[in-house]
C-alpha cells in the first residue's frame, strides 16, 4: 500500500484536508517517514482514525483492545521478543481461530512465527494502534515484563549481576585480611600499620599518575571533534533512523513540562523519535501531570510495573524492551540536551567502528553559579566529562557511563543484557560491562545540561549512591581478576581498577590522610615517623602536595575551556568539596552492608536558576 | 550555555618523522657533550656541577633527600640522585639541548628551510653551547623548558585551543624548578594578554593569569612547605647559583640575529611582536630584580625566539644576510668566550679530596661553608662529619670523642676550635698543604696526599 494512496484515502474520508496531507508529503520528502506516523506526530489525524483507515486499506477488521477481551494466556504464550519485534499480541484462541492484533502491516514472517507457536489456527488478524499495542502487552505480559527488567541480566549471566554483592571468595578474601590486620595490629603495630601504609602511598602515587596522564590526555582531545558543524549541515533526514529516548522519571512532576520543551527542542525530525516515559506504578502526581501535558504522538507514557528493586535501570529495562529506535539514548527528567546531540550520535556511529556500542555525551550544570556547592559540582563535572572521559577514550580504557545521555545501538544493549537494576550506578556498570565484552564506549561532542544538587544532604544523598555503585562494580568486575584481564586485557582491567575501585578507595582513605597530615602539623610528634620511613615520607609529600596542585590545576582548565571564568579561582577549594566525598563515601560503605539495592533518589526541581525554567 | 566552542581544524603542519629529529637534536647536541667530556677528563668540574653533585652525594651517603637542603634550584639536584657524576650531569645538559633542536627541526620542517637549525648551531657549537654541558646543565633544562612553554603560549593565543594553555602551564611550572624566569615569564605572560587582545574582558583575563602563574605559586609553595617539614624554616626558593647576570648591553653584543629579526617584526608591528619581546622583557626585568642568569642563557633564549619569530617570507637576502650574522657571532664567541680551564687549584683540591676519600665513615669534621673547594672533588661525603650532620655541634663541643680528622682552611676553619692556628686538643697536625691542614688522633692512620698533583704540568687537551 503506498503512502499516497493512504493520503489520499484520508483526504477522501475527509479525516484530513488536501493542505495536510501535502505538507505531510512534504515532511516525508525531507525525512522519508512513513505517512501514517507523520500524519500522527504533526496532530492532525487521531490514533483511532488512522487504525481504522490503515485496516480498510488493507482489508482488515479493526479492533481497540481495551474494549476486547484480553485472555492473557493466550498473549504470554506468544514469546516476549517475538511480541515486541512483530508488533503483535494475540488477544484470543478458541482452538482453531487465533486472533491477533497488530499495529503494522502482518508480514509472511509474522503469520509463520504464529503458525509455529499456536500450531493448526486459523489466522483471525485485526489492526489496532500502537497505542494500544504497548497497552495489551503491558497487560498481558506484565510477569514477563517484571521477569525481564529486574532479573534478565542476572538469568543471563550472574556471575555479572550485582545481586549478590559479595561472593564466598570475597568474603573469605575481606575476612582473612581484617583478621590478619587485626593480628597484627596487636602483635607489632608499628610494622602492620607501615605494611597498610605503603600500599596505600604508592596506591595514591599511581592514581595521581593514572588521573593527570588521563586528564592530559582528555584536553589534548579538543584537537580532534568527532563531530562537526558542517558534518551536520550535510546530513540527510531521510538517512536518520529512528531515535528511541528513554526518560525514567519518578515523582518529578515539577520538571515534566521542563522535560518536554527540552525534547521538543531537539534537532530531529519529531517523526523518528520515539520518546518513552517510563513512570512508576506508585507514583500517580507524575503520571497525571503526563498526561496532562499531553505530549505528541512520538511519546509513549509506559508505567512501569512495580517489583523490588524499584530502581531507575529497571525502569530503562522496561523502556528498552519497547523502545522501537536502532540507537537508543537515556535522559533524567531535567536534563536539557543540546539540540543537535541525537545527530551528532548517528553520525559518531556510522562513522566509529563495529564495536562502538555507546556514545557517552558530556553532562553539565546550568545553575553552577547558584551557591558553593553547584560550583563545584560543576568543576568537577566539567573535568569529569571534558577531560576524564574524552581521556579514557583516547587511551582505549573503559568509560564509566555517566547516568544520562547514554546513546546505545539498541539490538547491542540488549544483546549486552540491558542494565543492571541491582547495581545503583548502572549506568557505569553497563560502560565496563560493554569493554569486558569487547565492545567500546566513546565520546560525542555535545553536552546536556541537568540542574546541579544546590542542597548538601541531597547532594550527599546522591553522591553516596553513586560511590557505592562503584563499590558494587568494583566487585562485580573483580569476583574473577584473571578472567577479567583475560577477557579485557590488562590497559582495560588497570583503567577499571584506579577509575572504579579507585574512586570510593581514595575518598575512604582520604580523610585518615588528611586526619594525620593535620595532627602532624600541629603536634610536630615524631609518634609518626616509623609509619614514614624516607621513601614513603617522600611519596607521601609528593601526593599531598604536587598530587593534589595537579588535580587542582587540571579541574580549572576544564571550567577554563567551557568559558566558566569565575569558578577558575573555584578551583582551589577541591579540597574541602572532597570533604563531603569522604562523607558520602563511608555512607556509601555503610550501605553496602545494610542496604545495597537502595536507590537514594535525588530531589529534582530545587534550583531557582532562570535557565531551569527558559531552557 | 552550550558545549565548549570548538575551534576550526588546524592546517596539519609538515613535520619530519621522529628519527630524523630525533637525529638531528642528537647531532646538534652531540659536539658541546663531547666537548664537555674531554674536559671531565682533563680534570674540569665546574662550581655549580661541583655543587650540585656534591649535595647529591651528602643525601644519598646519609640515605635521606631532605639532606639536599632547601636551596633553589631543585631539579638539578633530583635529576642528578640517580647519579651523581659529572658525566650524567653532562648528559642531562645535553639532553636539554637536544629537546631545544627538538623543536627547532619542527620549525625548520613547517617553514621548509634550514635556516632555524644553523641559527641554533650558530649558538649551541660555540662555548655558549658548552657552557650547557659543562658549565651548568640546570640552565639547559630550565630553558629548554622554558623555551617549550613559551612557545606553547604562543600557540595558545593564536589557536584558541585550552590544550597549549595547559601545556604552557605545565612547562613554566617545571621550568621553576629549574630557574626562578619560570614564574617571571608566566607572570609576564599573563600581564601583556590585555595587549594581545585589547578586548580581553577582566574575568576572562582573571582566569588566565591564574592560569598562567598558578603552577609556578604551587612550586613555590610546596618548597616552601617542606622545608619547614624537614628544617622548621621557610626556605623562600630566590638563592641563585649564578650570581652574575651580564648585563643588558653586553647580552645584545651576542643576540645579532634577535635584534635584527625584531626590528624587522618592530617595523610592521603585530600582536606576535608581543610574544616575540617578552622573553627580552623578562630578561630585564630578572637583571633588576636579583633573578640571575648566565649570557649562555640568555643569548640562547633569544637566539630561539629570533628562530621562532622569523619571518615565513624570509627573501633569499636575508635569509644569507641572517646566516652571515650568526656565522660572524659564533667565530667572535670563540674568539672572545674563554673556554673552561681547570686550574691548579681545582687539581690540588681534587688530590686532597681523594687522598681523604679513604677515611672511615664520618670520621673527618670539616665545616663544608669553608671548604666547598675541596668538597666539590669528593667522590662521596661518606668520610665527612658536617654541619649539616646531626652529630656536627657535639663533635665540635669534643672532637676527640668524635672524630678521627679534623680538616680546615687557611684562612679561617670555622669550626669554633681556632684550629688555622694550631691543633685542637688531643689532635696532631698532619699535613698542611694547598691551603688545607689536617689534624689527626695520634692512633689515627694517615692519609697521603699525592703531593705530587700540584707540580704536575697541565694536559694538553682539545680545548686549549
Amino acid at each position: 500500500m503506498s503512502s499516497i494512496r493512504l493520503g489520499e484515502y484520508l483526504v477522501q474520508r475527509g479525516l484530513i484536508t488536501e493542505q495536510q496531507l501535502a505538507v505531510a508529503l512534504q515532511q516525508q520528502e525531507r525525512t522519508g517517514e512513513r505517512l501514517g506516523r507523520l500524519l500522527l506526530i504533526l496532530g492532525f489525524i487521531r490514533r483511532l482514525d488512522l487504525g481504522r483507515a490503515l485496516a480498510d486499506l488493507w482489508n482488515l477488521p479493526f479492533i481497540t483492545i481495551t474494549d476486547t477481551a484480553l485472555v492473557p494466556a493466550v498473549a504470554q504464550r506468544f514469546p516476549l521478543d517475538a511480541t515486541m519485534r512483530f508488533r503483535a499480541v494475540p488477544l484470543r484462541d478458541d482452538g482453531t481461530t487465533l486472533t491477533v492484533a497488530v499495529a503494522d502491516a502482518p508480514t509472511a514472517e509474522l503469520r509463520e512465527t504464529l503458525a509455529v507457536v499456536y500450531p493448526g489456527r486459523t489466522l483471525d488478524i485485526r489492526v489496532t494502534t500502537e497505542w494500544d499495542i504497548d497497552q495489551a502487552i503491558g497487560l498481558a505480559n506484565r510477569r514477563k515484563v517484571v521477569d525481564a527488567s529486574i532479573y534478565g541480566l542476572y538469568f543471563r549471566d550472574q556471575s555479572e549481576s550485582a545481586f549478590t554483592v559479595f561472593t564466598l571468595p570475597q568474603y573469605v578474601l575481606f575476612g582473612a585480611l581484617i583478621i590478619l590486620v587485626l593480628a597484627g595490629l596487636w602483635s607489632a603495630p608499628y610494622a602492620t600499620l607501615l605494611a597498610i601504609n605503603v600500599p596505600i602511598t604508592i596506591f595514591f602515587l599511581t592514581v595521581i599518575i593514572f588521573r593527570t596522564v588521563v586528564g592530559i590526555s582528555g584536553a589534548a582531545s579538543e584537537t580532534t571533534v568527532s563531530v562537526t558543524a558542517d558534518e551536520l549541515r550535510a546530513l540527510d533526514e531521510r538517512d536518520l533512523p529512528i531515535y528511541s529516548i528513554l526518560v525514567p522519571a519518578y515523582r518529578e512532576a515539577a520538571v515534566l513540562p521542563q522535560l518536554l520543551r527540552s525534547l521538543k527542542a531537539l534537532d530531529y525530525p519529531a517523526d523518528k523519535l520515539d520518546i518513552l516515559l517510563l513512570l512508576e506504578e506508585d507514583d500517580p502526581s507524575t503520571l497525571a501531570a503526563a498526561k496532562a501535558a499531553a505530549p505528541g504522538a512520538n511519546v509513549r507514557i509506559l508505567v512501569v510495573p512495580a517489583g523490588q528493586p524499584q530502581t531507575k535501570p529497571k525502569a530503562c529495562n522496561v523502556g528498552l524492551l519497547f523502545a522501537l529506535g536502532e540507537y537508543l539514548v537515556i535522559y533524567d527528567a531535567e536534563d536539557q540536551p543540546e539540540s543537535d546531540q541525537l545527530k551528532k550520535a548517528v553520525l559518531a556511529f556510522r562513522r566509529g567502528p563495529a564495536e562502538l556500542v555507546c556514545l557517552q555525551a558530556a553532562l553539565n550544570y546550568y545553575n553552577a553559579s547558584e551557591n558553593f556547592l553547584t560550583r563545584m559540582f560543576t568543576l568537577e563535572y566539567s573535568f569529569w566529562f571534558d577531560y576524564l572521559l574524552p581521556g579514557l577514550d583516547k587511551l582505549r580504557m573503559p568509560i564509566p557511563l555517566g547516568g544520562t545521555s547514554n546513546h546505545f545501538k539498541t539490538k547491542v544493549l540488549r544483546d549486552l543484557g540491558g542494565w543492571d537494576p541491582f547495581n545503583v550506578t548502572e549506568d557505569a556498570d553497563l560502560g565496563i560491562r560493554a569493554a569486558m565484552h569487547g565492545y567500546r564506549v566513546g565520546i560525542v561532542n555535545s553536552t546536556t545540561f541537568e540542574e546541579a544538587n544546590k542542597n548538601v544532604g541531597n547532594w550527599i544523598r546522591q553522591r553516596s549512591r553513586w560511590i557505592k555503585g562503584y563499590m558494587q562494580t568494583a566487585l562485580v568486575f573483580s569476583r574473577d581478576p584473571m578472567g577479567l584481564v583475560r577477557r579485557a586485557g590488562l590497559r582495560q582491567t588497570l583503567g577499571f581498577t584506579l577509575l572504579i575501585a579507585g574512586t570510593p578507595l581514595i575518598f575512604l582513605l582520604q580523610p585518615i590522610s588528611v586526619l594525620l597530615t593535620i595532627g602532624w602539623v600541629i603536634t610536630r610528634t615524631t609518634a609518626l615517623d616509623p609509619l614514614f620511613p624516607p621513601i614513603i615520607l617522600y611519596l607521601s609529600l609528593f601526593n599531598l602536595l604536587l598530587g593534589n596542585a595537579l588535580a587542582i590545576y587540571i579541574n580549572m582548565f576544564a571550567v577554563f575551556r567551557r568559558g566558566l571564568h569565575g569558578l577558575v579561582l573555584f578551583s582551589l577549594l577541591n579540597p574541602f568539596y572532597w570533604v563531603l566525598h569522604s562523607i558520602a563515601a563511608y555512607k556509601a560503605l555503610g550501605q553496602l552492608f545494610t542496604r545495597p539495592y537502595y536507590w537514594e533518589k535525588t530531589t529534582h526541581g530545587l534550583t531557582r536558576h532562570p535557565a531551569a525554567a527558559t531552557h | 550555555m552550550v558545549s565548549p566552542a570548538t575551534p576550526p581544524p588546524l592546517p596539519t603542519e609538515p613535520r619530519a618523522p621522529r628519527w630524523v629529529r630525533a637525529t638531528l637534536a642528537l647531532l646538534a647536541a652531540l659536539p658541546p657533550a663531547v666537548a664537555a667530556w674531554l674536559l671531565i677528563g682533563e680534570g674540569w668540574r665546574s662550581d655549580p656541577h661541583g655543587a650540585f653533585i656534591q649535595r647529591v652525594l651528602f643525601a644519598a651517603d646519609r640515605g635521606r633527600l631532605e639532606l639536599l637542603g632547601f636551596e633553589y634550584p631543585p631539579l638539578p639536584f633530583l635529576l642528578l640522585l640517580p647519579s651523581p657524576t659529572d658525566y650524567w650531569a653532562v648528559a642531562l645538559g645535553a639532553f636539554g639541548l637536544m629537546g631545544l633542536a627538538w623543536y627547532v627541526v619542527d620549525e625548520c620542517t613547517s617553514r621548509r628551510t634550514i635556516l632555524p637549525y644553523l641559527l641554533l648551531l650558530a649558538i649551541l657549537w660555540t662555548p655558549l653551547g658548552l657552557h650547557f654541558t659543562a658549565g651548568n646543565f640546570n640552565e639547559a633544562l630550565g630553558l629548554a623548558a622554558l623555551f617549550v612553554g613559551w612557545r606553547h603560549y604562543r600557540r595558545w593565543w593564536s589557536t584558541r585551543r585550552t590544550i597549549h594553555g595547559l601545556y604552557t602551564g605545565l612547562w613554566l611550572g617545571l621550568a621553576f624548578y629549574s630557574s626562578p624566569l619560570g614564574l617571571g615569564l608566566a607572570l609576564i605572560a599573563g600581564a601583556i594578554l590585555p595587549v594581545l587582545f585589547p578586548r580581553l574582558q577582566i574575568p576572562p583575563f582573571a582566569s588566565q593569569m591564574v592560569l598562567l602563574v598558578f603552577p609556578g605559586f604551587a612550586a613555590t609553595v610546596t618548597w616552601a612547605y617542606l622545608s619547614w617539614v624537614f628544617t622548621g624554616r621557610v626556605a623562600f626558593p630566590f638563592t641563585p647559583w649564578e650570581r652574575d647576570s651580564p648585563a643588558i648591553l653586553e647580552l645584545l653584543r651576542w643576540t645579532i640575529p634577535y635584534l635584527v629579526v625584531s626590528a624587522a617584526a618592530l617595523v610592521r608591528p603585530k600582536a606576535t611582536t608581543a610574544g616575540m619581546l617578552l622573553p627580552f622583557l623578562l630578561l630585564a626585568a630578572a637583571t633588576q630584580t636579583g633573578w640571575h642568569f648566565s649570557l649562555a642563557f640568555a643569548a640562547t633564549l633569544l637566539m630561539l625566539v629570533a628562530i621562532v619569530a622569523l619571518p615565513r617570507d624570509v627573501s633569499r637576502l636575508q635569509r644569507w644576510s641572517l646566516v652571515v650574522l650568526a656565522a660572524g657571532q659564533a667565530v667572535a664567541s670563540w674568539w672572545f668566550i674563554p673556554l673552561p680551564t681547570p686550574s691548579d687549584a681545582d687539581r690540588r683540591d681534587r688530590a686532597v679530596a681523594q687522598a681523604l676519600a679513604v677515611a672511615p665513615p664520618r670520621s673527618i669534621l670539616v665545616d663544608d661553608r669553608r671548604a666547598d673547594g675541596l668538597l666539590k672533588w669528593v667522590p662521596s661525603l661518606d668520610a665527612y662529619l658536617t654541619t649539616r650532620d646531626i652529630g656536627f655541634d657535639l663533635a665540635v663541643g669534643m672532637p676527640r670523642e668524635a672524630v678521627q680528622y679534623v680538616l680546615v682552611t687557611e684562612d679561617a676553619d670555622g669550626l669554633s676550635l681556632d684550629a688555622a692556628r694550631h691543633p685542637p686538643a688531643g689532635f696532631v697536625e698532619d699535613w698542611s698543604w694547598s691551603g688545607y691542614t689536617l689534624y689527626r688522633l695520634p692512633n689515627a692512620p694517615r692519609l697521603p696526599v699525592r703531593f705530587s698533583a700540584a707540580i704536575a704540568p697541565p694536559a694538553r687537551g682539545l680545548l686549549r
